[in-house]
């Protein structure tokens, strides 16, 4: 006959609604091992979209991501005339914030040359962008239909396709959109802004009767700025021809000495060790506090429910019953409750992580590591209970 | 052979000026089938006595005898399990049933068979049959939170039976009883001496509940001072007006 169970039984009540508190527990436990395996995969996922070997930026920043990074378009075909480089995309990158329904909605919009790569990775619903301007394509989590346009800098943009999950490395859903367009609505200014410049400009003039070269310059200067190149990217990234060495090629755009090439591998490490390490000593930290939690209320309850049934526990030994079967009543109750607290935990994740606001990736690996955990936390905290009811006297089940 | 040999046994609590002397020099003998008494006032040594025999408590002094074995002699003899010992030959019935609250009736008594290496469903029919037996046939899947005071002491009584033990020690079985249901469990403990030849050996400080007892030893302040033998059944007391459950008391002893 199994003590444990009966126990639970007759007392299910306060069985269930402890199991339930520790399962939310665990739960919230769950989340957040999944929420940093979430900003791993958003960390990420433009990265491993694009497929590059090489990620050239600015000189002496970890660009494009981790710090910002700004080199002219044509660089493109510098890249891409180094040997051992099979081809190079230009790419933009920006954060937006627009107004939806009244609220605040960030995304991340990337362009890219057409019929180059760097685009969307897979095609969900719709097509891909197939004219030169005004075409997007969104991310899911962006929650747009085919055939919506959303108003960004002088013009409507249409979605015609929807693809996976793609963000930015803060968790914001990406947009796509041609690299031209994306210059357009990074650089272009609308026509009030226009106004305003020529006005300032016209005002910095209006005191100047003949021009000193100087004067010249800054006037030069001041009407560049209207008119200066829109062709600026974040990054130029790379694909490597078969059997070309990595080093190599890094070395010799790096003696250009105004750019760095980042390796796929560096760039990796600088997402996830740079970007998101804080975070996830963060989430360890708490994910560490909720279990000591954990393991401080199986040890009470435990506890209690063992000083419950100190009469239980004397009367059994008095009629001769072994210490395993003492033993074994306690621990077997302890892990039943981590085991259905768990179990709740596991079922509450799993019918909420879709809705959470970030990405929640749950690892088997990370599951069953949490699994034996809670397994140890249980077996630990009923030493308490076992350790008061080795101590019971089976004479303490004697008088009223 | 005793079931119980008692002989010099003393148990003196504490050391020095605070030591108390709760049970000095007793020395008896109980015959299996032998329904025994300890009577005697709060205080007296009673309970140490019967936890001296029930293994529980090692005497200070003096040589024990369970049933052919010397357990203790000048303190525990070596080589022996108490435990087992305890689960194999003995039977314990509480002042309070101390039956576990979490078990149903039958789960009760099969616990006590189910330590002893009885197969599950052994167990089981062994309890339903004791039970039955004792007519708690329509209570076998009860708590004993929904059981009598009288029945409650009844499935502990057969919990101390389950494992047929030589000797059955009772510390005050009836104090929580009222007085009909008392006497009806003393009745039946008496007749369940006789039918499977234990000892029964139970302590009570209330002379009213010793009919029908072989022996009577009275104890005051840890000494045994006197000795009554055949205490007579008055023949009224099982007429009729059992506790709670009048006719399936008379009906328990008729079957018995
Ligand atoms: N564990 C103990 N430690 C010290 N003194 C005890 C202990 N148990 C009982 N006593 C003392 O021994 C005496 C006899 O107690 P007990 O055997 O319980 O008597 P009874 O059962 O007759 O009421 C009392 O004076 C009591 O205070
Ligand atoms: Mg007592």
């Amino acid at each position: 006959m199994n003590l444990a169970i009966r126990d639970i039984r007759y007392h299910r009540g306060r069985f269930i609604l402890t199991s339930i508190g520790l399962g939310l527990l665990l739960g919230v436990v769950m989340s957040m091992g999944g929420i940093y395996r979430g900003l791993f995969a958003d960390a990420l996922a433009v990265l491993n979209a694009n497929q590059a070997d090489l990620w050239v930026v600015q000189q002496d920043t970890n660009g494009p991501f981790a710090e910002s990074s700004r080199i002219p378009e044509d660089i493109k075909y510098r890249v891409a005339a180094v040997p051992g480089v099979a081809e190079a995309a230009p790419l933009s990158f920006q954060t937006l914030q627009i107004d939806r329904q009244g609220k605040p909605f960030r995304f991340f919009l990337i362009g890219y040359e057409l019929n180059n790569f760097g685009g969307p990775p897979a095609i969900l619903a719709g097509r891909p962008i197939r004219q030169k301007h005004y075409e997007m394509v969104v991310a899911k989590a962006m929650q747009m239909e085919l055939g919506a346009t959303i108003h960004l800098g002088l013009h409507d943009y249409t979605v015609v396709g929807i693809t996976g999950k793609i963000v930015s490395s803060g968790g914001d859903p990406a947009a796509y959109v041609t690299l031209a367009d994306a210059q357009e609505i990074q650089f272009k200014k609308d026509n009030s802004a226009i106004r305003n410049d020529r006005q300032r400009i016209g005002a910095n003039l209006s005191g100047v009767q003949s021009l000193t070269p100087s004067q010249a310059g800054f006037l030069q200067q001041n009407i560049a700025e209207i008119t200066e190149s829109t062709h600026i990217v974040n990054t130029v990234v790379a694909k490597l021809e078969p059997g070309a060495s990595l080093q190599e090629v890094q070395e010799r755009i790096k003696r250009w000495n105004h750019l760095r090439a980042i390796s796929d591998a560096e760039q990796t490490a600088i997402l996830t060790k740079g970007m998101i390490e804080k975070a996830r000593m963060q989430l360890g930290l708490f994910r560490i506090i909720l279990l000591i939690i954990s393991a401080v209320i199986i040890a009470l309850i435990i506890y209690t429910s063992t000083i419950d049934k100190i009469k239980v526990i004397a009367t059994l030994k008095l009629i001769g019953a072994q210490n395993r079967v003492i033993v074994g009543m306690i621990l077997q109750q302890s892990l039943l409750m981590g085991i259905i607290a768990y179990g709740i935990g596991y079922l509450l994740i799993l019918l909420t992580y879709e809705n959470f606001p970030r990405r929640i990736v749950l690892e088997p690996m990370d599951l069953q590591g949490l699994f034996a955990i809670v397994m140890v936390i249980c077996t630990i905290s009923s030493f308490v209970g076992i350790r008061k009811a080795l101590k019971v006297q089976p004479a303490e089940a004697l008088g009223g | 052979m005793y079931a119980i040999e008692v002989a010099g046994v003393t148990k003196i609590y504490g050391k020095g000026e605070t030591a108390v002397t709760a049970i000095a020099d007793a020395t008896f003998q109980v015959k299996p089938g032998e329904l025994v008494a300890i009577l005697g006032p709060s205080g007296s040594g009673k309970t140490t006595l019967l936890t001296c025999i029930g293994l529980i408590n090692e005497p200070t002094h003096g040589r024990l005898v369970i049933d052919g074995a010397t357990v203790a002699d000048e303190g525990w003899q070596p080589g022996f399990d108490l435990k087992r010992l305890r689960r194999e030959k003995l039977g314990f019935i509480f002042q309070a049933h101390n039956l576990i609250p979490f078990l149903t009736a039958r789960e009760n008594v099969m616990i006590a068979l189910e330590i002893n290496q009885l197969p599950r469903t052994e167990a089981k029919s062994r309890a339903t049959e004791l039970l039955t037996t004792l007519n708690l046939g329509h209570r076998l899947d009860n708590y004993p939170t929904a059981l009598s005071g009288g029945e409650a002491q009844r499935v502990a009584i057969a919990r101390a039976l389950a494992n047929r033990p030589k000797v059955i020690l009772a510390d005050e079985p009836t104090a929580a009883l009222d007085t009909e249901n008392g006497k009806n469990v003393m009745a039946l403990l008496k007749k369940l001496a006789v039918e499977n030849h234990s000892a029964i050996l139970v302590v009570t400080h209330d002379h009213r509940m010793v009919e029908g007892f072989d022996r009577i030893f009275e104890v005051r302040d840890g000494v045994i001072v006197k000795e009554t033998q055949n205490i007579p059944t008055p023949v009224a007391n099982n007429s009729g007006k059992g506790g709670d459950d009048p006719d399936a008391w008379i009906d328990t002893f008729g079957c018995l």
